[in-house]
């Protein structure tokens, strides 16, 4: 086939149609064959299978277990977001100022998020040890807990996995609210503070709104993560003690591999994303209801806003 | 409002020194223009005056009072920038406000103020507008009315107009002039245009390389540039500036450059007290004139090109050829007809005529003869 000088879309359709089939085949057609599992009910050892249409969400939605562990799993990402999200702010803003050492320290940071999950909950499970833990042997000689002092159990579990897991992903945050600190002009900074504006004021004016794009991004990103978040539970606490730390990826797991449960852990699995849909869409309701821009008018070039390399209309859905 | 004195001002980054040694004073509500080519120094200058940097040496003083240990926020001074800086996410009004939120000033007059200076700078329409959806004079606007809401006691500008259009700069050039009027402050203002300094300054501090070249009035700096520097860089083609030396010739002084020779009155002599030292010779584009009428006579050069500006012309005469050759600019009449290639002679008044010495300062005129 002779390539015409004008066959720029066709090459590009082709490059692109790879990837879309690539996608297709490893994405797509697994999340179809994922909700047919759904409708239907497979007995593995008998081999039969029979449909049965929205039962196994009826089931699912209706078993105390199972909301249960939807539960457990908000209030793990809920931990897990407020705590990353104010670390990460904060770490951010600390690796923003100059001093000696910073780049050697930003990349060190992102060491946590570096290591696998199973790895951090390895760590984790050598810090809580009760007898050889770091924890124990730290506060042990200081009298405030006892020789051997069982950090996890049913009441805490949940929240030391949630601890764990903002170890893990806290980086990631910093790295977004990192690279936004870096795009705002240092001149707003100089006319804030000539405009008499002391440092709180600086950041309530000029640091957070520019961030508010960016808290956006991390929240979603690390909702996401921690919602369908299971290495690391599996690893640390394997959901227990009991259920105490079951979260809903772990009960899909649970369901899939002890009960072979296929239908139900498709129908679970949907679910899940269901869920995390909802509470993005919230995000997006809450945080952007007013339209938000970034980086406006302070570029020299864009003098007439309406030329396109005015550039400064990064206007977020509203 | 305040008189604003530097004393022995000098700011050094690990190894260049942006500001060395300087002495200025500009006078209470005096409108103080610094000009100078990029990195010249003169943003520096702004930024400790503002405080936003800190000297290395020397002395910043508002009225008597150092204040170089200051931080920006309670030095009471304004500052337009470059990039104009208005807070992106606040409206016109509330980025206007937002110096008298930060004072507490209280609601009804702070209202009142912010709209006073909105209608100063005809932007009382627009308050509600957020920077993006302005122009690039109105943001400018925007600027100069956060900066005059308040009463600094000097008000600072730092290249203001250089991301605007021509037009619109010499709109804001009236603009700023007009507001320093009204206003009655202290303005110090950083340019590397020198028609918004000749326009709009009541002194013109030239800096070149950190130092201060010469600090007078417009018409001072024009007529009477304290070096080659300030030559070059004042008026809106710079000075033809030829070098050379003085060479005696048959019992008289003459200026002899590469492919140029020029005799030398004995004024010219006398003032530049000139031996064999090299010397450099200087004269305007509009102190030039086509035909030999005038004394001294720079001899007969060929049109290389011409350049049509309008209202007049600005006519290339080179003398010589090859690597030594000289480039010559005349401003002359728009409606005279020249052709490349043509033989021209050019001559000066020797009013027109300026010598420096092999440092750079002006000897002739020299300031006796003022």
């Amino acid at each position: 086939m002779r390539w015409a000088p004008t066959s720029d879309a066709r090459f590009a359709l082709g490059i692109v149609g790879g990837v879309v089939l690539f996608n297709v085949i490893i994405f797509i057609l697994p999340l179809i064959y994922a909700a047919w599992i759904s409708f239907h009910d497979r007995d593995v050892i008998l081999h039969t299978q029979e449909f049965v249409g929205f039962d196994h969400y009826r089931l699912i939605l209706t078993s105390a277990e199972a909301i249960a562990a939807i539960l457990r799993s908000i209030k793990f990402t809920a931990v897990v977001v407020d705590l990353s999200l104010v670390m990460g702010l904060g770490i951010a803003l600390v690796l923003n100022e100059d001093f000696p050492g910073r780049s050697l320290l930003r990349a060190a940071i992102l060491l946590p998020w570096a290591l696998s999950e199973v790895v951090t909950a390895t760590a984790w499970i050598f810090i809580v040890n009760p007898t050889f833990g770091a924890l124990t042997g730290l506060l042990h000689p200081l009298g405030l807990v006892a020789a051997n002092h069982a950090w996890i159990n049913e009441n805490t579990a949940l929240y030391w996995v949630a601890i764990a897991f903002v170890w893990h992903i806290t980086p990631l945050g910093t790295l977004f609210f990192l690279a936004a600190l870096q795009t705002i002009p240092d001149t707003l900074y100089q006319a804030a503070r000539i405009d008499r504006a002391p440092p709180l004021q600086r950041f309530v004016h000029v640091t957070l709104p520019h961030l508010r794009p960016t808290v956006m991004i991390v929240l979603v990103v690390v909702t996401v993560e921690a919602f369908r978040s299971f290495d690391l539970l599996f690893a640390m606490t394997g959901g227990g003690p009991g259920t105490a730390s079951q979260t809903f990826p772990m009960l899909i797991f649970r369901y899939t591999f002890e009960f072979s449960r296929y239908g139900l852990a498709a129908a679970a699995s949907y679910i899940l994303v269901a869920i995390g849909m909802i509470i993005t869409s919230i995000y997006f309701l809450v945080l952007m209801r007013r339209r938000h821009y970034v980086n406006t008018g302070t570029l020299p070039f864009d003098a007439d806003p309406r030329s396109p390399i005015a550039g400064d209309r990064t206007a977020l859905p509203s | 409002m305040a008189a604003v004195v530097l004393q022995k001002l000098s700011r050094r980054y690990r190894e260049t020194s942006a500001v060395d040694s300087l002495d200025l004073e500009i006078a209470d509500k005096e409108f103080v223009i610094l000009l100078g080519p990029s990195g010249c120094g003169k943003t520096t200058i702004l930024n400790l005056i503002a405080g936003t940097d800190t000297p290395t040496s020397g002395h910043i003083l508002f009225d008597g009072r150092p204040v170089e240990h200051v931080p920006p926020e309670k030095r009471n001074v304004s500052m337009v920038f470059q990039n104009i800086a208005l807070y992106p996410h606040k409206t016109v009004y509330e980025n206007i406000a937002f110096p008298l939120r930060m004072a507490r000033v209280a609601r009804a007059e702070l209202d009142e103020r912010v709209r006073a200076a909105a209608n100063l700078l005809r932007i009382g329409d627009l308050l509600n507008r957020r920077p993006h959806e302005l122009s690039g004079g109105q943001r400018q606007r925007v600027a100069l009315g956060r900066a005059a809401v308040r009463n600094p006691v000097v008000f600072l500008f730092d290249e203001p107009l250089s991301a605007l259009d021509a037009r619109l700069r010499g709109e804001m050039r009236v603009e700023i002039k007009k507001l320093h009027e009204r206003l009655g402050a202290t303005f110090i203002y950083v340019t590397h245009d020198q028609v918004e300094a000749l326009t709009m300054a009541d002194r013109i501090a030239v800096m070149d390389g950190g130092r201060l070249r010469q600090f007078g009035a417009p018409d001072e700096v024009y007529h009477r540039p304290a070096n080659i520097s300030v030559a070059r860089f004042i008026g809106s083609e710079g000075m033809n500036l030829i070098a050379g030396r003085a060479v005696k010739r048959e019992g008289r002084f003459a200026f002899q450059g590469s492919c140029i020779t020029i005799p030398l009155d004995d004024a010219m002599v006398a003032a530049a007290r000139v031996g064999n030292g090299m010397v450099t010779l200087g004269v305007r584009p509009e102190g030039l004139s086509i035909g030999a009428i005038g004394i001294p006579v720079l001899g007969e050069g060929r049109v290389y090109a011409v350049e049509p500006l309008g209202s007049d012309q600005l006519v290339n005469v080179s003398y010589g050829s090859g690597d030594d050759a000289e480039l010559i600019k005349v401003r002359t009449r728009p409606d005279a007809r020249f052709r490349v290639g043509d033989a021209i002679s050019l001559s000066a008044s020797p009013s027109d005529i300026y010598l420096f010495n092999e440092t750079g300062d002006r000897m002739f005129p020299d300031d006796a003869r003022a």
